[in-house]
C-alpha cells in the first residue's frame, strides 16, 4: 500500500477561487486562492501534506508524474523523516521513515516574500519585525477559522485595511488542510508546520516567514520549528521560522506601538466570535495586556482574577507562557496577577507531580488523561 | 567595571615543529599550538568565538579592531547568536562588536575535519559523514587540561582509532579551558567556542562537531545543531552532525566493527580509559550488551552492565538514553522481563523526581538549590523542558 498522490485539478470555483487540488491518499485536498494570483500546480504542496501521514500510516509516497517537485525539497524530506522519526514519541505518533518516489523538476521563481497573518499576536509581530519589507501576507481560512465561518471575512477585512495602509496587500486563502491531516491522523499541533510549508509553496512567496510561537529556550518537538520549517523548502520557495528572539509580552508591546495593531489583535480558536475571552489563548492574552497595562477593544476586560488562577495549563506550552507572564508580572509589580499566575503554575506543577507519582508508585493506575500536547 | 572587552595583541609564533597563536582578550592571553597551525590565516574570528560570551556574561562590548579581520558573513550571524544564547540564559546580553571585516573568501587550507576525541559521537560522526581524507582533531585543553604524560597516553589511543578509520590525526593544545575558568563560565556553556575558534584557525572546506544529543535533546548546550552553522564564515563551513541518531544507534553503528571497542572512549571522569563505572560507561555497556556486543574497552566487565545502569540511572537525565535503551531493546529481540526492568527504573526514576518536586513545593527553603558558581547554559534555573 502506499499513499499517493493523484487526480491534481485546477478549476475555477463559482465563488471566482482558484482551486487547485489533488487526492492524497483517499483524501481529497484543496487550495483555493484568487483567480489572479500566478502559481503553478505542482507537486510540493501535497508531498509535503503527504508525509507526516505516510510516516504514521508507515506507507511510501507515490507522487503524480504531472506534479513534479524541487530537488530541493526532495532533500529536504529526508532531513524531515529524520528528524520526525526521533520526535514522534513525543508527538505521540509512531512515525517511520518511508520511501518517497516524486518525479523532479526545478521549482519555478517565488513571487516576493511574504508572511501567514491573521491579526494575532505571532503573525503580526513577525510582519513588523521581519528582515525585509513584505509586500504581501496571506490569511488562511481553514486554518484558525472553521471554514465556514462568518467571522473570517469581517477580521479579512480589518486585517487587509491596516495591511493596505502599510503598503501591504492580504490575499486571502482557503484549504482543507488541517481537516485533512486530521482524517489522516495528524492533529494540528503536530501537522501545522507541513500545512503552514504545503500553503506557502500554493502561495509562491520567495520568502515565507512562519511565525514563532515560542523563544530559543523552548525548543521542544513541535509541528512548526526552527530545526524542521526550512527544510519545507524549495530552491525558489524558502520557509524562514521567525521570531524566536521574542517572548510573548515582548512582541505585544511591540504591537501595541503600531497603531491600530490591538484593535484587529485577534488570537482566538474557539470560532465563538471575535476573540471569546474565555479561552485559554484568549486568557493569556488579556492577562499580558493588563499587566503591559494596553487595552484592544477585541477582548473583554480581565475583570475576576480567579479565571485565571483557576486555569490550569494542560502541556508545558502552555505552562510557558504562565510563566513567562508570571515573571513580567512580578517585573512589573503586578502582585495580584502575579498571586492568580502562581496559583496557576502551581496546579501546572501538581498536575505534574501526581503524574510521576502515578507512574512512579501507582503503575500509571490513575489513568491517562486527555491533553493537546504531551507533557514532559 | 571596563567599558568594553577589548581582544589585543595577536601574535603568530611559527616553530618548525608547530605554530602557537594567541591573542589577549581582555587581560587573559589565550593560545592555539599545534603543527596544524602553520597555514593558519591570520583572522579575528577565533577569538571572536571565544570572547563572546565572556562579553555577554559581563554585559559590554566587545572590541576586536585590533586584530585581524572578521568574516563579514560570521558578523552577520552574530545577532541570531546572541538572540539564541541570551534567550537560553538572561544572564548573557547582548552586546555590541566591533571589528575589521572582511570576507573570508580564500580557498580553504585543506579538506574536511571532525573534532575527534575518540568517543562515541566522534567516531559515529566519522563513521557515518566524513569525507575522503578527514583531518581528525583532538585538543588537549578543551575536555580536560592533562599533563603531558596524560596528553602523550591519551593521544596514542586516539591516533589507534584515527588510524582504524583511515582519518589523519592532528592535536592541537590550547590553554582555553583556564580561560573559560577564569571567566566562571561552565564548560558546557562555552565550549562550541573553543571549538569554533580551533575550526576557523585550521580552516578546512567544512569542519565537523560531532553532536552530543539527538533532536530529542534540543537543551541548551556549548555545541547545538541551531548555532554551530552559524559560525561559518565564507572559508569554513560548521557542521553539527549525527542529531539524526540516538546514542544507542550510534554505538551500534561502532560496534559493526569491534576493534573500534578497544580504543573508545567514553568515560566522564577519566580521560584515559574507561572506568566502567560512571553513568556514561555504564549506558555504553549497557547498549553493547543489549546488541550482543562486547564490551571491550572498559576497565570493570564484571556483572550484569544492564543491571549496573539500571541501578545508576540517577537523575532526570538519563530520562531520554532510558528511552533510548528500552528502543534498542525492542530492535534486538524485545526482552520483555528485560524491558520490565527497564520500565521499572523509569518508575523508580519519576519516584525520585516527583519526590523531590514534592519537597521542592512543600519545604521550598530547604529544597533551594545551591546557586553554582559557574554559568550554566541555561543560568542558575533548574534545567529548562525542552
Amino acid at each position: 500500500m502506499a499513499i499517493t498522490i493523484s487526480a491534481p485539478r485546477d478549476e475555477l470555483q463559482p465563488n471566482g477561487m482558484r482551486r487547485l487540488s489533488a487526492m492524497v491518499g483517499d483524501q481529497l485536498l484543496w487550495f483555493d486562492v484568487p483567480a489572479d494570483l500566478e502559481t503553478d500546480l505542482r507537486g510540493e504542496p501535497f508531498i509535503i501534506a503527504a508525509l507526516l501521514p505516510a510516516m504514521a500510516a508507515n506507507q511510501p509516497i507515490v507522487g503524480h508524474p504531472d506534479l513534479p517537485i524541487c530537488p530541493v525539497l526532495r532533500e529536504g524530506l529526508d532531513r524531515l523523516q529524520a528528524i520526525f522519526r526521533l520526535w514522534g514519541p513525543m508527538l505521540r505518533l509512531d512515525l517511520r521513515p518511508v520511501a518517497v518516489d516524486v518525479p523532479l523538476s526545478a521549482a519555478p521563481p517565488g513571487r516576493g516574500a511574504g508572511s501567514f497573518f491573521s491579526g494575532g499576536v505571532d503573525g503580526t509581530h513577525t510582519w513588523l519585525e521581519a528582515p525585509e519589507p513584505l509586500p504581501c501576507a496571506v490569511f488562511v481560512r481553514g486554518i484558525d477559522f472553521q471554514l465556514d465561518n462568518p467571522i473570517y471575512d469581517q477580521s479579512f477585512a480589518r486585517n487587509a485595511a491596516w495591511l493596505a495602509e502599510r503598503g501591504t496587500t492580504l490575499v486571502p486563502m482557503s484549504s482543507n488542510i488541517r481537516w485533512v491531516g486530521r482524517a489522516m491522523g495528524l492533529g494540528w499541533n503536530s501537522y501545522f508546520g507541513a500545512g503552514l510549508g504545503a500553503l506557502a509553496h500554493v502561495i509562491g512567496f520567495s520568502t515565507t516567514y512562519i511565525a514563532a510561537g515560542h523563544t530559543w529556550a523552548e525548543l521542544w518537538p513541535d509541528g512548526s520549528h526552527p530545526a524542521t520549517d526550512p527544510f519545507w523548502s524549495s530552491e525558489t520557495r524558502r520557509m524562514v521560522h521567525h521570531g524566536r528572539g521574542a517572548m510573548r509580552w515582548q512582541k505585544l508591546e511591540r504591537i501595541a506601538r503600531e497603531p491600530g495593531a490591538l484593535e484587529i489583535l485577534r488570537v482566538c480558536w474557539q470560532d465563538k466570535g471575535f476573540n471569546c475571552g474565555r479561552c485559554e489563548k484568549c486568557l493569556r492574552t488579556m492577562v499580558l495586556l493588563r499587566i503591559l497595562q494596553l487595552e484592544s477593544p477585541n477582548f473583554p476586560p480581565l475583570g475576576d482574577l480567579r479565571v485565571i488562577a483557576r486555569l490550569v495549563p494542560q502541556d508545558r506550552s502552555e505552562a510557558a507562557f504562565v510563566r513567562e507572564a508570571l515573571a513580567l508580572a512580578k517585573g512589573r509589580n503586578a502582585h495580584e496577577v502575579a498571586a492568580a499566575l502562581a496559583t496557576s503554575l502551581r496546579r501546572w506543577e501538581a498536575r505534574r507531580t501526581i503524574r510521576m507519582i502515578d507512574e512512579g508508585f501507582l503503575h500509571g493506575r490513575l489513568g491517562q488523561r486527555q491533553v493537546r500536547r504531551p507533557m514532559a | 567595571m571596563p567599558n568594553s572587552l577589548v581582544v589585543t595583541r595577536y601574535r603568530r609564533n611559527a616553530r618548525p615543529d608547530t605554530t602557537t597563536i594567541s591573542a589577549t582578550i581582555g587581560d587573559f592571553e589565550v593560545w592555539f599550538r599545534g603543527r596544524a597551525l602553520a597555514d593558519a590565516p591570520e583572522r579575528g574570528d577565533p577569538f571572536l568565538a571565544v570572547a563572546l560570551l565572556p562579553a555577554m556574561y559581563a554585559g559590554i562590548d566587545l572590541d576586536l579592531q585590533q586584530l585581524p579581520p572578521v568574516s563579514a558573513r560570521l558578523f552577520a550571524a552574530l545577532d541570531q547568536i546572541q538572540e539564541i544564547w541570551s534567550s537560553w540564559n538572561p544572564e548573557l546580553r547582548r552586546v555590541a562588536i566591533q571589528a575589521n571585516l572582511a570576507p573570508d573568501e580564500h580557498p580553504s587550507t585543506a579538506r574536511t575535519a571532525t573534532f575527534f576525541s575518540g568517543g562515541v559521537d566522534a567516531v559515529h560522526a566519522v563513521l557515518a559523514g566524513a569525507g575522503p581524507h578527514e583531518r581528525l582533531v583532538f585538543v588537549n585543553g578543551f575536555d580536560f587540561a592533562m599533563t603531558p604524560g596524560a596528553w602523550a597516553t591519551a593521544s596514542a589511543r586516539v591516533a589507534r582509532v584515527a588510524e582504524k578509520l583511515g582519518g589523519e590525526l592532528e592535536t592541537i593544545e590550547t590553554n582555553w579551558i583556564s580561560f573559560t575558568r577564569h571567566h566562571r563560565i561552565a564548560r558546557s556553556t562555552s565550549h562550541g567556542g573553543c571549538l569554533v575558534a580551533v575550526a576557523h584557525l585550521m580552516a578546512p572546506a567544512r569542519m565537523t562537531i560531532a553532536s552530543s544529543n539527538s533532536w530529542l535533546r534540543l537543551t541548551p548546550w556549548g555545541t547545538h545543531p541551531l548555532l554551530d552553522p552559524l559560525w561559518s564564515t565564507e572559508r569554513t563551513a560548521i557542521r553539527h552532525f549525527g542529531s539524526d541518531a540516538l546514542r544507542s544507534e550510534k554505538v551500534a553503528l561502532i560496534a559493526a566493527r569491534p576493534e573500534l571497542l578497544d580504543d573508545l572512549w567514553v568515560c566522564h571522569d577519566d580521560p584515559l580509559e574507561n572506568c566502567g563505572r560512571c553513568t556514561k560507561c555504564s549506558r555504553t555497556m549497557a547498549v553493547l550488551k543489549v546488541i550482543g556486543v562486547s564490551a571491550r574497552g572498559f576497565r570493570v566487565t564484571e556483572g550484569d552492565p544492564i543491571a549496573a545502569y539500571l541501578r545508576a540511572v540517577p537523575n532526570s537525565w538519563e530520562k531520554v538514553y532510558l528511552g533510548e535503551l528500552r528502543r534498542t531493546v525492542q530492535l534486538h529481540g524485545a526482552d520483555p522481563a528485560l524491558l520490565r526492568r527497564i520500565d521499572a527504573a523509569g518508575r523508580a526514576l519519576n519516584r525520585r523526581v516527583a519526590l523531590r518536586e514534592l519537597r521542592r513545593h512543600l519545604l521550598p527553603r530547604r529544597s533551594a538549590t545551591r546557586a553554582t558558581t559557574d554559568l550554566r547554559p541555561w543560568g542558575l534555573g533548574p534545567v529548562p523542558e525542552v
